[in-house]
């Protein structure tokens, strides 16, 4: 019992330890952890290509697809200006992806408008669905 | 006044070579490193916490991963694997599987506690409604549920006061319910793990670990007996009562030594005759593996063991193992005590002839409760002439004073005790009380191997 007891308060503050030593040490967006996915980063324009303005207009982009199913937005540009980015398609596979990817949704829309383009960071936890997020964005804002 | 050794005297023993616990730590280092490679999976491929909720989250995924590599070790310490065995020994690893059992639980439900409340402040829901939605929309959730409740049942029917409560049968199919809950507990690992769920390579590898698991129970604990036992052909030669209670059977068969069991070692038995083929049961071979066929010596103490001693010559027997880690390994020049209580003293039997040790210094102790229990006595007589050793019988009750198994008793018995290699086999109490009495005279735990049994 005595050694059961050491056991699980050993593994305790082991664990305490990594995962906080983990929640504060998040590793950059644009890396996901494990599996830097080449799709993401060929799918971001170069800086050279943003820097344009859009015809206004509404457009959807092209369905991305991700690990956890299909991201689509559709963009809102008036005067030149992005004003509005609405999430069509989300991962919504359980419970938890729409729990992730809703928040992130509306992150990327405040960045995407403040930046005025599609490079922007991704948000961290949220890697996939930020990188389909942003190509459909990429592939709707190239048609205005 | 018994003598009592002065220690001053003695060589330092832990300096004496011959130590058993340098394979028990080595064991010790893999279950350690096993566990640190998990960890180090987590770190690297599990999603960083993000948003409210994840710290929980993050460390629920950590302690369903170690529940799940906990799980596959208390597998791995039970199918007889011939080096784990003759490493740990049978009492080292049944303490190995009782501390990792209780530890199991203690993983498997810090998981469901911190995943559900995790995922409840995820989704600004309360605990039991997220309780709910995980059951209801996650893929094999359910089975998972079961699958925790199987093992939390195996886990409370064996504290020490309800397994006593239970039949043996009983028991042990309960237990057998733990293959079933590790295949159910398995898929929402793979399709709801974030591990596993978007890495091809790590769920790959975490499948081929559990069937690989998988395929070593089945081989050692269902193929391997068979087949043996078919291809020596074993069968029961005679059975021969020792004492009105104790009886030896005799098990021949084609080129026995092969299967290569050393002494002090056994098998668990089952053999097949009507109503005894569904239990096997371990019993030590009563004298020193070698010849044409195997002696092991039972104490009729139940039904199972009454129908042995009238079981019909030429009973198909299967053989598991062997098992049992009470070996003298080669290279020990020191002397050598064997303690034995009761029954206990089948394996000692073939220690005592056998185990490499000084010229001359070889000790066997062997207490019973009546003269009557005594077996072997001409054997044993026989051995010590031969080998020049010792034997001292002991004969009464635990609380009789004529044999209290106190440190000095034991000095006086065996007065070399200090810088012996030690076996120690009997009864739980009788070894543990050993064991405290070896501790206490400063025999390093390294140099004792014991075994025991319940009656």
């Amino acid at each position: 019992m005595r050694r059961l007891l050491l056991l699980v308060s050993g593994t305790a503050v082991a664990i305490v330890v990594v995962v906080a030593i983990r929640t504060h040490i998040q590793p950059p967006a644009h890396h996901p952890p494990g599996r830097p996915s080449p799709t993401v980063r060929v799918a971001l324009p170069s800086p050279s290509a943003t820097r344009r303005a859009y015809h206004s207009g509404v457009t959807t982009g092209a369905p991305a697809r991700t690990d956890y199913g299909a991201v689509q937005v559709r963009v809102t540009v008036v005067h030149g200006r992005i004003v509005k980015v609405a999430a069509l398609r989300l991962p919504h596979g359980n419970q938890m992806d729409v729990q992730l990817s809703k928040p992130a949704a509306r992150v990327l829309e405040r960045r995407v408008i403040s930046a005025q383009s599609a490079n922007v960071d991704m948000v961290s936890g949220a890697t996939y669905t930020s990188g389909g997020y942003l190509r459909s964005l990429q592939s709707a804002l190239d048609r205005l | 006044m018994a003598i009592v050794a002065d220690p001053r005297r003695l060589p330092p023993p832990a300096m004496l070579p011959g130590a058993f616990s340098g394979a028990a730590a080595g064991m010790a280092a893999i279950m350690v490193a096993g566990a640190a490679l998990v960890t180090g999976t987590w770190w690297r491929a599990a999603p960083p916490p993000f948003g409210p909720g994840a710290t929980l989250t993050d460390a629920g995924r950590l302690t369903g991963l170690l529940a799940g590599y906990v799980a596959l070790l208390q597998v791995m310490l039970r199918i007889r694997l011939p080096v784990v065995e003759r490493r740990l020994g049978t009492d080292s690893i049944n303490e190995t599987h009782r501390l990792l059992g209780g530890y199991l639980i203690v993983l498997i439900v810090s998981h469901v506690i911190l995943i559900t409340a995790g995922y409840a402040l995820a989704a600004r829901s309360s605990i039991p409604r997220e309780l709910t939605t995980l059951v209801t929309s996650y893929p094999y959730i359910l089975w998972a549920v079961v699958a925790a409740y199987l093992l939390i049942g195996v886990a409370v029917s064996s504290i020490p006061v309800i397994r006593r409560r239970l039949l043996y049968e009983a028991w042990h199919g309960l237990h057998l319910l733990v293959y079933a809950a590790l295949a159910l507990a398995f898929f929402h690992q793979v399709t709801v793990g974030e591990h596993f769920r978007h890495q091809a390579g790590l769920r790959a590898a975490w499948t081929v670990l559990f069937a690989g698991v998988g395929a070593a129970v089945i081989v050692f604990r269902f193929l391997r007996p068979l087949y043996l036992s078919f291809r020596h052909h074993l069968v029961v030669g005679s059975v021969v009562r020792e004492t009105p209670n104790i009886v030896s059977i005799r098990i021949t068969g084609r080129n026995v030594h092969r299967l290569r069991p050393r002494p002090g070692q056994y098998f668990r038995w089952r053999f097949l005759a009507p109503g005894a083929w569904y239990l096997a049961h371990p019993y030590s071979l009563s004298e020193e593996p070698g010849g044409r066929s195997f002696r092991i010596t039972v104490r009729i103490a139940g039904r199972h063991t009454a129908m042995l001693a009238q079981l019909p010559i030429g009973t198909r027997v299967i053989a598991e193992g062997p098992c049992g880690g009470l070996i003298a390994g080669a290279g020990w020049a020191g002397p050598v005590a064997l303690i034995a209580g009761g029954i206990g003293i089948t394996p000692l039997r073939a220690l005592f002839a056998s185990a490499p040790c000084a010229e001359n210094a070889i000790t066997l102790v062997y207490r019973v409760h009546d003269p009557a229990d005594i077996i072997f006595r001409a054997e044993l007589q026989r051995i010590a002439a031969q080998r020049g050793g010792t034997v001292h019988f002991l004969i009464g009750g635990r609380g009789d004073p004529r044999n209290d198994l106190s440190p000095a008793s034991l000095t006086r018995l065996c007065p070399d005790l200090a810088w012996s290699r030690v076996f120690v086999c009997g009864p739980a109490g009788y070894a543990q009380t050993i064991r405290a009495s070896l501790a206490s005279l400063g025999v390093p735990s390294g140099r004792v191997r014991s075994e025991s049994f319940q009656m």
